[in-house]
């Protein structure tokens, strides 16, 4: 019995953990992780430039296309809508540039983009004194579309509006 | 439990236990910043990029930075900025001749890395203030585009 009880004392003596180690390396590791971690996430807008080509146009390139381009200054953007040949059925559009206009402009290519959902390229035609953030939240409202807009199935499997963006006037 | 003895022998007790919890937590965040980002940059001094919702993530290190002063190229400063005027350098057909040389030397370099058989466009990422003017931009694109680079990757902030 006195064995038994003796057993029991030892069995039931509190275990003491050393975390002083566990804190030097959860202290090292915050400290290098704070060092390397990003706070601000950076993403990247893909433009290109025109240029020429020596390859010849095939007849597949000589079908008929859609062709949209967006002039944008610094109070105005004006988007044109037409084809490649007969019929050329041309639209043109003027929108503020702000907000408010951006948005509509915005619903309008989402528009366009529905009735014709081969359509990926756009060109831009910036004036010189628009500004670079102004430039990004143009090129925002022609390449995507946010989660919560209501646009159709289709579209929404595309993922985004207009992915090939041409500055047009780039071009030396 | 921690403990520490003062000068009359009594032993005082420190909970650590909440500190561990902070520390693992905080851990947690950082482990998981850590992994989601394909490349880790931080934004040079003198930038502030323009926000935008883009989901495009950045995948290389920008070639060009175009700061409120200057423009660097590969860590070299090129020319020298007012505003967003290029100061002391004529346009020749709207670009800039060191930046085209620069980025030449750049052109070159890629090239040799390329396979032969590797016949994307080549591409150039650029960091560029968000208050600088269309007109700078379309000058360095112009310069890059004599050397041979068509396509551009913009860099912003992306929205949180």
């Amino acid at each position: 019995m006195k064995k038994k009880k003796k057993n029991l004392s030892a069995a039931t003596q509190a275990v003491e953990i050393n975390v002083m180690p566990f804190i030097d390396v959860f202290s090292l590791l915050c400290t290098f992780l704070l060092f390397s971690s990003v706070f601000i996430t950076i993403g990247i807008h893909t433009v290109q430039v025109p240029f020429f080509s020596s390859v010849k146009e095939t007849e597949e390139k000589q079908k008929r296309e859609h062709i949209l381009l967006v002039d944008v200054s610094s109070s105005f953007l004006e988007l044109t809508s037409e084809w490649s040949s007969h019929p050329v059925a041309k639209e043109m559009h003027r929108f503020q540039n702000s907000p408010a206009g951006v948005q509509e402009f915005h619903k309008k290519l989402i528009d366009i983009k529905e009735k014709n959902l081969e359509s990926q390229k756009i060109k831009l035609f910036f004036d010189d004194a628009v500004h670079y953030e102004s430039v990004t939240k143009i090129l925002d409202s022609v390449i995507s579309f946010g989660e919560k807009e209501k646009v159709s199935p289709e579209l929404l499997k595309l993922g985004k509006l207009f992915p090939q963006v041409v500055l047009g006037n780039v071009i030396l | 439990m921690a403990s520490v003895g003062n000068e009359n022998g009594q032993t005082i007790s420190l909970n650590i236990m909440p500190m561990l919890d902070i520390f693992s937590i905080l851990i947690l965040f950082l482990l998981m910043s850590f992994s989601t980002e394909p490349v880790s940059y931080d934004i040079s001094d003198g930038v502030e990029l323009p926000v935008s919702n883009t989901l495009s993530s950045l995948e290389e290190v920008p070639s060009v930075r175009i700061t409120k002063t200057k423009i660097i190229i590969n860590d070299k400063s090129v020319v020298s900025l007012r505003g967003s005027r290029i100061i002391g350098f004529d346009k020749v057909q709207g670009s800039v001749l060191p930046i085209f040389l620069e980025l030449e030397k750049l052109a070159k370099a890629n090239k040799k890395v390329r396979s032969k058989n590797n016949i994307e466009p080549m591409e150039l990422t650029l960091e560029v203030d968000k208050n600088h003017e269309f007109k700078l931009i379309k000058q360095v694109m112009k310069s890059a585009q004599k050397a041979d680079f068509i396509k551009f990757n913009l860099m912003v902030e992306k929205e949180s």
